[in-house]
């Protein structure tokens, strides 16, 4: 039959697999980003295999530049900075993994219910929203942390709860919009319960979008734990998180500057990576970012 | 007096389509339908109003009402078609959703195979009787789903075998419909437009339901991929008695597929009747004027073309006397005042109109 | 017009109170006795006492909070823990300090991304736009607190141009010294909002160029230059003053980590100081104060917008 293309160009965006993939791997900054990404992963899990030394031991003296041994040089401690750094990235991939999917796990239900059933739910659902998108992240997260106590745990929890209100809003939103489309209408006129529906046939057709925030959340995520290690509030010591790093460096701007430049770059790396990865979905997915541009990992 | 209450109290030619058991029209006797010697009708709508409100300003106060469906009524037999015809807005779609509850009616009654369907029936119950083909193919599946999936959506939700028994019989569903086997697997987008309509029907046939909501099966489709796709619910009908509410703008496929038509207008029904009582002798000037534009095969055939004036006026707060007063050129003062009731005025279909008669014979 | 701007009020009003209560609820979610978290660590008996009795803390719950958000509309919102000064005396000194570095920020942000933004989407293809990713890219990817580090130890660390502590210096009373005090912490925030600001004036300039109103410009012979700065840029502003006016909103109080960085003065490291030294009424009116500032930035802006743009108000 001759009409396929005609007909799908009126109606919903067609999503294929194969085109989803075609797009993805030709977008530059996807395809980089995606790289990086596996091989920051592949660092995280081989973490043991990977670095040369107990990130919490001695390796070495204090302070020294870079040498055949310490290939980043030490810290004050004389630990070994490579080896902090390949346990960094576990401790800041874990951070923003946990972050994103409790902020997913609890925001895109909770988008989907208000987006679906309406009526006061909706009301409260968006006013409770719209508060904590009225704190600055960072503030959030911080205040948090001075209830709750720090650690890596409580860490997760403060920048995830306050990463949820990004998943209501972009799950509410295309539920309002896939709320009357004719397949919704369909699985009602079967007989399909309220709770069917949005957990079968609504949830998963939201995922495109909710995909790209993820990736967004990660990101930010990890820049909001460097930015609480650095003043104190995140993994506490003698953790090896790259924002305490950094903390620490600034005593030893003088005697070994790798230490204050090294931790900044492998943020910025897994940063761009992640940026490029969502950029890369974006093309990929047909998504624009939609709601507002939350500033999270500034400060 | 509303049209309502000049029904409620039952004069005695007025109607409420109930005139028309199966077997006594034209139209051919479906195989399954034979041994089905009931004149009970297996879809009875009375009276549907649906009304949609408008809110306005900071509290959402209610200042008016659009006025979608108005008072319809009609009777559907198993085994046979109903068209429901009429312009874009006239609340065709409206009356479908209405009968299937996905919008819920404001006023009037549906009866499913002689028991009212109500606020409190539930919507897994009415699904087993009733089922929706809707317009767009390709927006009414899942794109997320497999074309099996799909299919066994309905099966899923109403807890009907195993997912192994499920998906069988969504394939054997699908191959009913004219897919094969090798192409169950591939989701929505993979099909073309007939293909993916064949789904649709596949899946409203799923929980063998007595009646079939068809909203425009087939408009959104090329040419001959429509004469497939309505050649194959022909078939379906013959195959399993199933009812259909065919609901079209398109009055050569109603021809081809309906045993009796409504033509809409305004959320009203203006005439009633059986296929060849609409299509050779239409009474209401409305459908007159509808039927003229159709295009007809014969070069030699003479008619004029009835070229409506204005515009459709606006559901809100529709004309007091007829709805189609304004556009009508056999309107009189009392067009204006009164409204027509649906009733059979000179011996033919029910009409409703003041001044009905054959086109041309202007009052 | 009138009946948005109702709307949008009446969203508003239920977001502060939502926002007042979780402020106040803060004390009650600390372990210990709120009178005792209100009056710090080394709190005598009387301190905690007095607090007790002004806050009503053994009366029910909600007569606690309309006693709480009673004094805060009087602007009271009793003593530092540490220092036993009124905090509205510190927070009030605390604004100025914000308010100017996040003009600053935003000035900064602005000179850098107005251009970026206009090449990228005029010059979609070309290599300066390419250059202008990567920077945008590196921009957002690198923490402000790190670049805090780098301007420290280029500027201050090495060559003393700039103070590393900055100090508030009001730019009124001393232009010079403000901007030596203010510039490497704005300069820090101004290179991170200048990626998110040049992104979203491409994106609008483009959408803008390709309509309709454009084409027809141009097939009327209007000169290029002409068609973007009349036609196109009116209308790809508006987008971008939204989302500057948002981010000034987040700047009052959101920028601790760069405040701490260069111990700027600011509400941020009101709020920080207060955290590490559990100083209950100062993080509560400066946590207030910036959400407030948020929200009233927000409703102006939405207002604004639809003032500018009607379609707004019928959505």
């Amino acid at each position: 039959m001759t009409t396929a293309a005609k007909e799908s160009s009126a109606a919903a965006p067609v999503i294929r697999r194969a085109t989803v993939r075609r797009k993805f791997l030709g977008s530059a900054p996807g395809v980089a980003g995606a790289i990086v990404l596996l091989i920051l992963v592949l660092v995280a899990v081989f973490a043991p295999l990977i670095a040369p030394f107990d990130p919490l031991e001695r390796a070495g003296k204090a302070l020294q530049g870079p040498s055949a041994q310490n290939w980043f040089g030490t810290d004050e401690l004389g630990r070994d900075l490579f080896s902090r750094l390949v346990y960094g990235t576990r401790l800041s991939l874990e951070t923003a993994a946990g972050a994103a999917l409790l902020a997913c796990a609890v925001g895109l239900p909770l988008g989907v219910l208000s987006g679906y059933l309406g009526g006061w739910i909706d009301a409260i659902v968006m006013r409770v929203t719209d508060f904590v998108l009225a704190v600055p992240g960072i503030l959030f997260a911080l205040v948090l942390i001075a209830i709750l106590g720090s650690g890596i745990i409580n860490l997760i929890l403060a920048i995830g709860i306050g990463a949820i209100p990004a998943f209501i809003r972009l799950s509410r939103a295309s539920t309002l919009g896939l709320k009357e489309r004719e397949y919704v209408l369909a699985a009602r006129s079967m007989g399909a319960s309220k709770a069917d529906i949005m957990a079968r046939t609504i949830a998963p057709n939201t995922m495109g979008p909710i995909i790209v925030q993820i990736i967004v959340t990660a990101s930010v995520a990890i820049l909001a734990a460097a930015a609480l290690s650095f003043i104190g509030l995140g993994t506490p010591p003698p953790a090896p998180s790259w924002g305490g790093m950094l903390q620490t460096s600034r005593s030893f701007l003088y005697q070994q500057i790798w230490y204050a430049i090294l931790p900044g770059v492998a943020l910025a790396i897994t940063i761009a990576a992640l940026d490029g990865v969502g950029r890369g979905l974006q093309t990929a997915l047909g998504t624009k970012t939609t709601g507002r541009a939350k500033v999270g990992g500034m400060g | 007096m509303t049209d309502a209450e000049k029904l409620a109290e039952g004069d005695s030619t007025e109607v409420h389509d109930a005139d028309r058991p199966p077997g006594s029209g034209t139209g051919t006797q479906p195989a399954a339908q034979i041994e089905t010697t009931s004149t009970e009708p297996v879809l009875r709508v009375q009276n549907l109003v649906k009304h949609f409100p408008i809110r306005r300003g900071v509290f959402g106060k209610q200042v008016g009402a659009i006025h979608a469906v108005d008072d319809v009524s009609f009777d559907l037999y198993a085994g046979r078609t109903l068209g429901l015809v009429g312009e874009s807005g006239s609340g065709k779609t409206t009356t479908g959703r209405a009968v299937i509850r996905l919008v819920e009616p404001t006023a009037g009654s549906v009866m499913l195979d002689g028991r009212p369907l109500t606020a409190e029936t539930r919507a897994k119950d009415l699904a087993r009787g009733m089922s929706m083909v809707f317009q767009d193919p390709m927006g009414s599946l899942n794109p997320r789903l497999s074309a099996v999936a799909n299919v066994a959506e309905p099966l899923r939700i109403h807890k009907s075998g195993t997912a192994v028994e499920r998906r069988a019989r969504a394939t054997e569903l699908l191959d009913q419909v004219g897919l094969r086997a090798d192409q169950v697997e591939r989701v929505p987008a993979e099909f073309s437009g007939g293909q993916r309509q064949r789904i649709g029907i596949a899946r409203a046939l799923a929980l063998s339901p007595k009646v079939i909501i068809l909203d425009e099966p087939a408009s959104a489709l090329d040419v001959s991929v429509q004469a497939q796709v309505l050649n194959l619910l022909r078939r379906l009908q013959s195959d399993l008695g199933i009812a259909f509410l065919f609901i079209s703008h398109d009055l050569s496929v109603v021809r081809h597929l309906c045993d009796r038509v409504a033509v809409m207008y305004l959320g009203e029904i203006v005439e009633i009747g059986d296929q060849e009582q609409i299509f050779t002798n239409p009474l209401h000037p409305y459908t007159q004027a509808l039927l003229s534009a159709v295009p007809i095969p014969d070069p030699d055939a003479k008619r004029e073309r009835i070229v409506l004036k204005g515009d459709l006026p606006s559901p809100v707060d529709p004309p007091a006397g007829c709805r189609f007063a304004g556009r009508c050129h056999r309107a009189q003062d009392i067009c204006d005042v009164e409204a027509p009731v649906l009733k059979i005025r000179t011996g033919a279909q029910p009409v409703a109109c003041h001044f009905p008669g054959p086109a041309g014979g202007a009052g | 017009m009138g009946s948005y701007v109702i709307r949008r009020f009446l969203q508003f009003i239920p977001v502060v109170i939502l926002a007042s209560i979780a402020v106040w609820a803060i004390v009650y979610a600390v372990p210990g006795s709120p009178a005792a978290a209100l009056a710090g660590e080394n709190a005598t008996p009387e301190t905690v006492a007095a607090i007790e009795e002004r806050l009503g803390l053994n009366r029910p719950v909600i007569v606690q909070y309309f006693t709480w958000i009673g004094q805060a509309i009087h602007l009271d919102f009793g003593n530092s823990a540490i220092n036993g000064q009124p905090v509205m005396e510190q927070l009030s000194s605390r604004i100025p300090a914000s308010l100017q570095l996040a003009l600053f920020a935003m000035v900064i942000g602005l000179v850098l991304a107005f251009p970026m933004g206009v090449v990228a989407a005029v010059k979609p293809r070309s290599i300066a736009t390419k250059v202008i990713n990567l920077y945008q890219a590196v921009a957002l990817a690198v923490p402000t607190f790190w670049v805090g580090i780098l301007l420290i130890i280029g500027l201050s660390v090495k060559n003393q141009v700039f103070p590393a502590i900055s100090n508030y210096v009001s730019i009124w009373s001393d232009p010079i010294g403000a901007i030596r005090n203010t510039l490497l912490p704005a300069l820090c925030l101004g290179i991170y909002i200048s990626g998110i600001i040049a992104r979203f004036i491409t994106a609008s300039l483009r959408d803008a160029l390709g309509q309709d109103y454009v084409r027809t410009a141009r097939a009327k012979g209007v000169p290029e230059g002409a068609v973007i700065s009349r036609h196109a840029m009116r209308n790809a502003m508006l987008p971008t003053v939204t989302i500057v006016g948002l981010m000034i909103g987040e700047f009052l109080g959101g920028t601790v980590v760069t405040e701490v960085v260069f111990s700027y003065p600011g509400l941020g490291r009101m709020i920080y100081s207060g955290i590490t030294a559990r100083d209950y009424p100062i993080i509560q009116a400066a946590v207030l104060f910036t959400i407030l500032a948020f929200l009233v930035i927000n409703l102006l802006v939405d207002v604004l917008y639809a003032f500018l743009d009607p379609r707004v108000r019928l959505s």
